[in-house]
């Protein structure tokens, strides 16, 4: 009986193959194992055998087109059986698949010209895999390399060859006046992560001036952080107001109980946040030795995956850099943050007086899909009260 | 008079339709899985049906079977039902494993399956394990390890048989010898004339045989039993058989041979063997063999709308069966 070459599945996430080329021609004789076309996947290019002895009936596909797995491709029966049935199950079964972005090669710093439009199926030569490997890296077009191998193999070094025979310069071509630093690591990890909060947050940011001038006073023998005295307060007022402590996952907001405070420390090669575990149960003394420590380890880079997550609020300070005031961009999955601006003397007006004063924003972005207006302010401004009268 | 001499139509009948059976599931499942449909990629053990079905047939229900990765045919002989391995082949939690684990790492210790190892080979001390549990617990009960001859140059395979041959172990080594070891053949891994003569070395009997004669393969493991059961100490059975798919469904059949070697096993096929003598016998006419096609066809069937119907393991069961309890110390996939 006829039947239908299908795609094969060659792994478990496979889900579609491009045809590359036929190995058979309509009406020849094929037996059950011989291959009978080549296939492209994202990871190689394979033989696809044929699953029983006979003739090629008919030819679905063309070379170039792509099918989902479990499509038919091709029919192979007897040389004068019926096969209307199989080709109109066919035609009912062919589905284009979902259009993809096939993997773009990436060209090494010697740029190769991209093969014309236009070029049919790849001239079938012989090619050893590691050519194949290496010519994708290099982005090398496999038919234009002549190979030197026994019967006309292509091997590695004739791809490495063609690839380096000189170019000639292209404008515009990235030139020596450039430092490239890959995007990979704690760098790329960063990248996401901002990314992810950005895209996804309806954020605010609102803004308090703080008068941190008893504070100020309080540290010359405590000899404490701004930052220490700011998660400290702010931690006493997650208590009052649970709704700026959660995490929006899924549909659902998770008011966390616990008041687990992330830091942001600066390290030459980027962010990361340790985390100030219960914050809210520690005193400001505590509190600070905490950060220091944390930051000493991170400068290290002996900060463990369990100091690193599960924070529930985090307080990040550019004020320490000089900046006045900022919209920093919230830690997913939580639902605010809390900036610190420089502590600088400042002007005000106390008692219809002009009077200098030690003066420090605070900028706290929130997600308004979970924190309405009113208490993200009323929140921030109990973190102000308690600042103001060194209370902390 | 041989063992499988004893056997009524009734036992040859049965044996008969778990050999139909154990086929026509590993073709389904391998179409299936190049339709793109289940989650576990099979590992089809056509053409080595006899095997397990000889050795597993007249165990009792607390002899323990610890299979390899193609001892299908071990799970159905022993009583797992075939909707709830197809159901397992979906990934569903109604499959031996409750979707958490494929067909290399299931079992059913209320049916004397141990669970196996997809790191093929360690299986074999831990069969030695379960029969020198049933030696301290004075049972004589047995254990009939199945492995292939890939697993077979592992060391586990050097100290599990050497530790069961010392302490006279009531376990059943079933070394499957199918030609290939994946994708290697058994004359680029192996340079002794064969398997069986390694256990003179352990101080045990060594047995080759024809592993796609159902009989000869019942008969030597019902020696093997009695020896065993009676503290005798273990024996190793080379069944030579031949794998007829490739190592797995993604694994084209000729990735590493010839289609003629295929073809000329053909022949030789357990199923079709059995068949030609049962008819020639009488016990199996045309019309009762037809019959049992359809019957198995049916229960396939079945066993597919089972499958299909049936859940999925629920998200929030992600961890159960497969981590400890979670505590504070370990909170698996959940951020904060």
């Amino acid at each position: 009986m006829a039947q239908h070459v299908c795609m094969p599945r060659l792994s478990q996430d496979m889900s579609q193959g491009r045809i590359v080329a036929w190995l058979k021609k309509e009406g020849e004789a094929v037996k059950e194992g011989e291959p009978l076309l080549s296939i492209e996947t994202d990871k190689a290019e394979v033989e696809v055998p044929a699953p029983r002895s006979g003739i090629l009936r008919r030819v679905l596909l063309a070379p170039g087109q792509d099918a989902e797995v479990g499509m038919p491709l091709a029919i192979v029966g007897d040389a004068d059986e019926p096969i209307e049935a199989l080709l109109s199950s066919a035609a009912r079964a062919v589905k284009p698949p979902v259009a993809r972005p096939r993997a773009e090669t990436v060209p090494a710093a010697s740029a190769v010209p991209a093969p014309a439009a236009g070029t049919g199926a790849p001239r079938r030569q012989p090619v050893s895999p590691a050519a194949r490997r290496v010519a994708r890296e290099l982005g090398v077009e496999l038919s234009q390399v002549s190979g030197t191998g026994p019967d006309g193999l292509v091997m590695e070094q004739d791809v490495r060859t063609y690839a380096a025979r000189p170019q000639p310069a292209s404008p515009g071509e990235a030139s020596e006046n450039v430092e490239v630093i890959p995007l990979v690591g704690l760098r790329l990890r960063i990248a996401e992560r901002m990314s992810l909060s950005r895209r996804t947050v309806a954020d605010v940011t609102t803004v308090a001036d703080v008068d941190m001038t008893e504070l100020g006073n309080l540290r010359k023998a405590s000899k404490l952080s701004y930052t220490a005295y700011v998660v400290r307060a702010t931690a006493q007022a997650l208590r009052d107001f649970p709704i700026l402590n959660a995490s929006l996952v899924d549909n659902q907001i998770l008011v966390k109980r616990d008041i687990h405070v992330g830091v942001a420390i600066a390290l030459e090669r980027g962010l990361v946040v340790p985390v100030i575990r219960s914050a809210d149960r520690k005193s400001p003394e505590e509190i600070g030795r905490e950060i220091d420590e944390l930051a000493a380890r991170g400068q290290a880079g002996q900060l463990g995956p369990a100091e690193l997550t599960g924070s529930t609020f985090t307080v990040t300070n550019s004020g320490a850099f000089g900046s006045l005031l900022f919209t920093p961009i919230i830690n997913h999955p939580e639902v605010a943050i809390l900036g610190m601006g420089k502590v600088a003397e400042t002007p005000v007006v106390r008692d219809g007086s002009i009077v200098i004063r030690k003066i420090m924003y605070l900028c706290l972005s929130y997600d308004h899909r979970v924190v309405d207006g009113a208490p993200a302010v009323q929140f921030l401004q109990a973190v102000k009260s308690r600042l103001e009268q060194g209370k902390a | 008079m041989g063992d499988s001499e004893r056997l009524t139509d009734k036992d040859l009948l049965q044996m008969y339709r778990w050999l139909v059976l154990v086929r026509a599931f590993e073709d389904r499942v391998c179409d299936l899985w190049a339709k793109a449909k289940i989650m576990e990629l099979p590992h089809g053990s056509q053409g080595q049906e006899a095997i397990a079905v000889g050795a597993c047939y007249s165990l009792r229900r607390e002899d323990q079977v610890m299979p390899s990765l193609r001892t299908r045919g071990a799970f159905f002989v022993k009583g797992i039902p075939t909707r709830v391995q197809m159901a397992g082949m979906y990934a569903k939690a109604t499959g031996p494993a409750g979707g958490k684990a494929t067909a290399h790492h299931m079992g059913d210790t209320a049916r004397g399956v141990l669970v196996g190892s997809g790191i093929v080979g360690a299986s074999i001390t831990v069969a030695a394990g379960a029969a020198l549990a049933f030696k301290l617990q004075r049972k004589d009960h047995v254990v009939v390890a199945f492995f292939g001859d890939g697993a077979a140059q592992r060391g586990d395979f050097h100290e599990g048989l050497n530790f069961a041959g010392v302490f006279k172990l009531p376990v059943i080594f079933v070394l499957e010898n199918n030609g290939y070891a994946e994708m290697t053949p058994v004359a680029k891994h192996f340079a002794g004339a064969d398997f069986a003569c390694r256990a003179q070395g352990y101080g045990f009997p060594g047995v080759r045989m024809d592993g796609n004669d159902v009989f000869a393969v019942y008969d030597a493991v019902q020696t093997a039993v009695r020896r065993a059961r009676a503290g005798e100490g273990p024996s190793l059975l080379e069944c030579v058989t031949y794998r007829m798919r490739g190592h797995s469904e993604n694994n084209p059949v000729t990735t590493c041979r010839d289609m003629g070697e295929v073809e000329a096993w053909r022949p030789k096929d357990p199923i079709l063997r059995m068949r030609a003598a049962l008819l020639k016998g009488g016990t199996l006419t045309e019309a009762l063999a037809a019959r049992v096609d359809a019957e198995v066809a049916a229960e396939i069937e079945d066993a597919l709308a089972y499958a299909q119907e049936s859940p999925s393991p629920e998200v929030s069961e992600l961890t159960k069966d497969v981590y400890a309890p979670e505590s504070r110390d370990l909170v698996v996939g959940r951020r904060s």
